[in-house]
């Protein structure tokens, strides 16, 4: 009699790999729900948006920076929500928040730090414009690109 | 040898092909990236240099472009980054795609 219970114990028993599968497969959802912040129509329609409006204000960058502070002043507004909006989504979003980042510091060689040299010579040079043009251009694609990438839900 | 060992063995056998082929799929395109950029670098190194001498922008106007290629490279870095991270994502669910038609085909 007990060696038919055991028997009958021993062939409910599941077979000792399926315990590897299992906690290989736990481990593989948890992780993929924490890799990337998934695509954001918000986050692509402000990059967009931006980029065009960015590169239209600075096409005046040869005129005196007085008669458009308060477009640049503006601007600038408009580019910390966006980059404000990134920063909220948290760590799995880091990789576009440190783009916008990038692409807004005064002191970088961007967005940023074009507006900052506009204000402080009063002007910028007419050769200047198509070349940083085409540089903050290239930066707005990168973060598109990356946006593109993430998973659509 | 057992069904659930076959089971794991096809498991294996496709998780091997999964990682050879987005490894390889993602170092080509690294190398093809980088070459371009260098390129790009190289030719706008001469333009700006030609600018600056010829007194078509100013020599901070000179430092900002330099600047801007080492900011635009951080950002191609932060893109590769997350690009990356959708990779390991895509890797990830196809190991669980793998794994659960493996286990489906048990029943």
């Amino acid at each position: 009699m007990t060696s038919l219970l055991m028997s009958r114990r021993e062939r409910r028993r599941p077979h000792p790999e399926i315990h590897r599968v299992w906690f290989a497969l736990a481990g593989l959802l948890f992780a993929a729900c924490a890799l990337l912040s998934p695509y954001d129509p918000t986050s692509y329609k402000n990059a967009t948006d931006l980029k065009a409006e960015s590169l239209s204000l600075l096409e005046k960058g040869t005129e005196e920076y007085s008669a458009h502070a308060t477009e640049v002043a503006q601007l600038e507004l408009k580019l910390r929500q966006a980059f404000e909006y990134e920063h909220g989504k948290g760590k799995t979003n880091s990789d576009t928040a440190e783009q916008w980042k990038t692409l807004l510091d005064k002191d970088g060689g961007l967005l940023g730090g074009t507006l900052k040299q506009w204000k402080s010579a009063g002007h910028l040079s007419a050769a200047l414009i198509p070349e940083i043009s085409r540089k903050i251009g290239e930066a707005f694609d990168e973060i598109i690109t990356l946006e593109q990438a993430k998973v659509k839900k | 040898m057992s069904k659930f060992d076959d089971l794991l063995t096809e498991i294996e056998s496709g998780i091997e092909d999964l990682a050879k082929t987005s490894a390889k799929d993602y170092i080509d395109e690294i190398k093809k990236d980088g070459s371009a950029f260098l390129t790009e670098i190289e030719e706008d190194l001469k333009r700006w240099t030609t600018l600056l001498a010829n007194g078509d922008i100013t020599g901070d106007e000179f430092k900002l472009l330099i600047e801007s290629n080492r900011a635009l490279l951080e950002m191609k870095a932060l893109t590769k980054a997350g690009m990356a991270k959708k990779r390991t994502q895509d890797i990830i669910d196809g190991i669980i795609d793998i794994v659960t038609k493996a286990g489906l085909g048990l029943i």
